[in-house]
């Protein structure tokens, strides 16, 4: 009977999505609670779903019925930033060449790092492509590793783990490095650390925080076209 | 009644409309990334249609609104899959976990220096242009 009951539940991929939304948002009520870095709904969404599967011995691929569907909607959700883009237009009119230098230069840099340390430790070139966009905001960046053939889960990891080494340190690394300029202390939260870097930009001053939210859509589409250009 | 009853029909028909746009420019974004002689993320080239339009005024920032405001706080959400795909790669991750924390430390670093670093040098350099 309750092998019955058990098969029912995840036989449907309605379990994978509302696996997912349901974590998701106990992650956001925990977010927002505990105001930690480490703490952001989509690392706990995530350490809650790989848990629950390891607890009740649930293979990925009965999840990913339904994660797949949730996927899916990697292509609308990156579409979507262009109305992020344009609502921050004005912004950029007035301060767009620091911007373009800024992201430029630092996406190129990003890129150019992760390949040559990659060869100087030795790694496959499959683990070398999932990390090559890992600056960049989460949905460009799987967008990127899959055009390459990397494997986008790594992409992700590492992506999570700069934003949140981003925001953890990047108070302290403008003083480290001497930024004088807001400007240029948004621009390199956002180029350097995504989304997950912006939040700590935010706290660190509003104009710091916008700076950084256009830099990381800067960023994403640079990083875009010079992969695209070079590889 | 009737008037709040339209008024939510409307909200819906709204909805509908904007999830049609966005779908269509995600199929739009596939088929020229296809036509295209190197390898583009489709998704970015629907990101440059959308952006496209927006400018050219044809579609209105406030016909996506609804669509808009729930991808974007939601964002991460969809990638939560992705997320927990890792564990199909442990194998991988437990053999390089190490390789993948010190490249992405150590460029992370590198990258915020050099973005910083271009922007002051374009401010001062755009200072001095106005001062001569």
């Amino acid at each position: 009977m309750i092998d019955r009951i058990a098969e029912a539940i995840i036989e449907t991929p309605l379990f994978g999505v509302t696996l997912t939304i349901l974590t998701y948002w106990i992650g956001l009520r925990i977010s927002k609670k505990l105001r930690l870095a480490i703490f952001n709904p989509y690392l706990i969404s995530v350490l809650l779903i790989v848990a629950v599967l390891a607890v009740f011995g649930i293979p990925y691929s009965e999840y990913a019925r339904g994660g797949d569907f949730i996927g899916m909607f990697l292509t609308p959700v990156t579409t979507i930033l262009a109305v992020s883009i344009y609502r921050q237009r004005e912004i950029v009119k007035s301060h767009f060449l620091p911007i373009l230098m800024g992201t430029l230069v630092g996406s190129i840099v990003s890129v150019v790092a992760v390949v040559v340390l990659s060869e100087a430790f030795g790694i496959t070139d499959e683990l070398k492509y999932s990390l090559v966009p890992k600056s960049v905001t989460t949905p460009i960046a799987v967008a990127i590793a899959d055009s390459l053939g990397g494997i986008r889960s790594l992409t992700v990891t590492a992506l999570i783990f700069t934003g949140v080494m981003g925001n953890i340190l990047a108070p302290l690394l403008v003083k480290l490095f001497r930024v004088k300029s807001r400007i240029a202390s948004g621009v390199a939260i956002g180029t350097a650390s995504h989304v997950i870097g912006t939040s700590k930009a935010l706290e660190m001053g509003e104009d710091i925080g916008a700076m950084s939210g256009i830099a990381l859509s800067f960023a994403g589409i640079i990083t875009a076209i010079f992969v695209s250009l070079f590889f | 009644m009737t008037l709040s009853r339209d008024k939510a029909i409307i909200g819906a028909m709204e909805i509908l409309s904007e999830l049609i746009i966005i779908a269509l420019l995600s199929i739009a974004g596939g088929v020229i990334a296809a036509m295209l002689p190197f390898a583009f993320p489709p998704a970015v080239i629907s990101l440059f249609l959308l952006l496209l339009l927006l400018f050219l005024g044809i579609i209105k920032e406030d016909g996506l609104s609804s669509s808009s405001s729930f991808f974007l706080k939601y964002m991460a959400m969809f990638f939560v899959p992705s997320g927990v795909e890792i564990i199909e790669y442990a194998d991988l991750l437990s053999s390089s976990w190490f390789h993948i924390i010190l490249i992405s430390a150590i460029s992370m670093l590198i990258t915020f220096f050099a973005a910083a670093k271009a922007v002051e040098i374009t401010e001062r350099l755009m200072q001095r242009r106005k001062a001569a």
